[in-house]
């Protein structure tokens, strides 16, 4: 029964994640037109899929190290925090990250049941979230810059060409690096059984299907106007850090990557103004988020263990 | 090969084919100048004109639709839409001055061989910067873009001249009529509308084509 309930929260989680994030994988191919929505779902699928297959499994240290004793119950208390903060931060409309607030989440449950996380390692990852995310804008302005100067301006159409089938092969790293890490760190989070793995795999294909509709409306209208160039740029800057990341087993936010790129690119315009409020406002969210699915997850264990 | 041309379509995209649609507009424009050339009656130039310019309304439409239907990446929406819009103005302009050319007819010889000649100036401005319009926009090459619009803007200052030259000649001339001045005036600005939108539309073309690669 206990296995049923996992199966069926992870599919519930993964559903959600998969939609929520496809808009920063291949919304940008999608509302710049270079693919249609078919075609940029698909490929955030297979994206997915191969990223949890071929690297998900490097996340098992993350997951080993922070959680080292699993069982049923604690692996639902830690997929309905995740769900519920999850569903409460989208009802408010605020960026957040499933990979800040589930490791939290499974780091207050160890904490609870009086065991200690490995340090070192949740040092590193601690380390790692701060320092890509300050190492992300700096690099963005040098890929963008760098672009910029290999633009080919005596052959437009040809350099537009190519920068967007890069856009396209980005796009599809980007799903392939949510899919080793984000997805990977939650998989293997759940006990193995072939009940978790054929509910994995359809909620990633049931929710870049059914949940990524109104993100992609948004991706496209609201939250960044879409060149070519600074596209790239925030794909490229993401995957770099979030493969990264995945190399070390860290589970790492790619929304946080995604938003610390989008900065740099913005400050690489030297005629932009970058407004410092909703950089505040969405640092916040994730340390409030995170503090909250501590919290919670610390406080189900300590009354029901 | 079908493979191959599903591949270039997917990489060439809205932009690219948008542009070279637009082209066609000026080619009618092209036209219209030749019309306006031509020795044909006034009433014969006036329909082929009216023809035209219902022609570019409806490329105009249709390249609207495929834009705002989300052909082309949102942030050159609004540009794209300007350009063609500006270049449909170069047509009305030009109709709209077939028009006032049909609607009165100056009556002093000598009057009307000065206007025409400055008249005819003035088109073969048009055609030259419709043609210099035309290469900008199939061209390949930023800098060269660069160098078009400057022909361009040097061709709209050589109009300037003109309209210039034909109001002193309507202002200092004795014996001229309120209705014959009135239509040089009329001529002299309609004149202009046509260049003035050739320049704006070459202004247009160049931001897009710098905002596509920024």
């Amino acid at each position: 029964m206990l296995g049923i309930i996992v199966s069926a929260l992870a599919f519930v989680l993964i559903m959600l994640v998969s939609g929520n994030n496809l808009p920063a994988c291949t919304g940008s191919i999608i509302a710049s037109n270079i693919v249609t929505k078919k075609w940029g779902v698909l490929l955030a699928i297979m994206g997915y899929l191969s990223g949890l297959f071929a690297e998900g499994s490097l996340l098992g240290r993350g997951v080993y190290s922070l959680m080292p004793f699993r069982s049923n119950e604690l692996v639902i208390i830690a997929l309905s925090v995740a769900i519920v903060i999850f569903l409460i931060a989208h009802k408010m409309r605020v960026p957040q990250s499933l990979s800040i607030t589930f490791a939290f989440s499974i780091l207050g449950i160890t904490l609870a049941l009086g065991r200690r996380p490995d340090m070192l390692f949740t040092s590193e990852m601690l380390l790692f979230w701060v320092a890509a995310f300050l190492f992300a804008i700096p690099f963005s302005i040098f890929v963008m810059n760098t672009l910029k100067k290999r633009v080919n301006r005596r052959r437009i159409w040809s350099s537009m060409h190519k920068i967007k089938i890069a856009l396209v092969v980005a796009s599809f790293f980007a799903a392939f690096t949510l899919g080793a890490n984000t997805i990977g760190f939650v998989y293997y989070t759940l006990p193995h059984s072939i009940y978790n793995d054929a509910a994995v795999i359809l909620a990633i294909i049931a929710g870049s299907i059914l949940f990524s509709g109104g993100e992609l409306r948004r991706i496209g209208n609201e939250i960044i106007p879409i060149r070519y160039i600074n596209s790239f740029t925030t794909q490229f800057v993401s995957v770099v850090l979030v493969e990264c990341a995945t190399l070390f087993g860290i589970p790492v936010s790619n929304t946080q990557m995604f938003t610390a790129s989008v900065y740099g690119a913005g400050i690489g315009y030297k005629n932009r103004i970058i407004r410092e409020k909703p950089a505040i406002a969405i640092a916040g969210t994730w340390i409030g988020t995170a503090l909250v699915g501590f919290f919670a997850s610390y406080l189900l264990v300590y009354l029901f263990a | 090969m079908a493979r191959i041309r599903l591949f270039k379509k997917l990489l060439s995209g809205g932009e690219e084919r948008i542009i070279g649609e637009s082209t066609r507009i000026l080619r009618i424009g092209i036209e219209a100048t030749d019309i306006l050339k031509s020795g044909a009656s006034m009433g014969t130039k006036l329909e082929k004109v009216r023809n035209l310019e219902k022609l570019s309304d409806n490329v105009v439409f249709g390249l609207s639709k495929e834009i705002t239907s989300g052909g082309v990446a949102p942030n050159l929406i609004d540009n794209l839409l300007e350009l063609i819009n500006t270049e449909d103005n170069i047509i009305d302009s030009l109709y709209n001055l077939t028009r006032e050319l049909s609607r009165y007819e100056i009556r002093e010889k000598g009057i009307n061989a000065q206007i025409q000649a400055e008249l005819g100036s003035f088109i073969d401005l048009a055609g030259q910067a419709l043609q210099i319009l035309i290469k900008m926009e199939t061209s390949d090459d930023l800098y060269r873009m660069g160098r078009y619009r400057a022909e361009i803007e040097k061709v709209e200052e050589s109009g300037d001249e003109i309209k210039d030259s034909m109001f002193d000649f309507a202002y200092h001339r004795h014996n001229i009529n309120f209705k014959t001045f009135y239509h040089i005036f009329q001529i002299a600005h309609m004149s202009d509308d046509v260049l003035d939108n050739c320049e704006d539309a070459s202004d247009s073309f160049l931001t897009i084509m710098s905002s596509i690669i920024s």
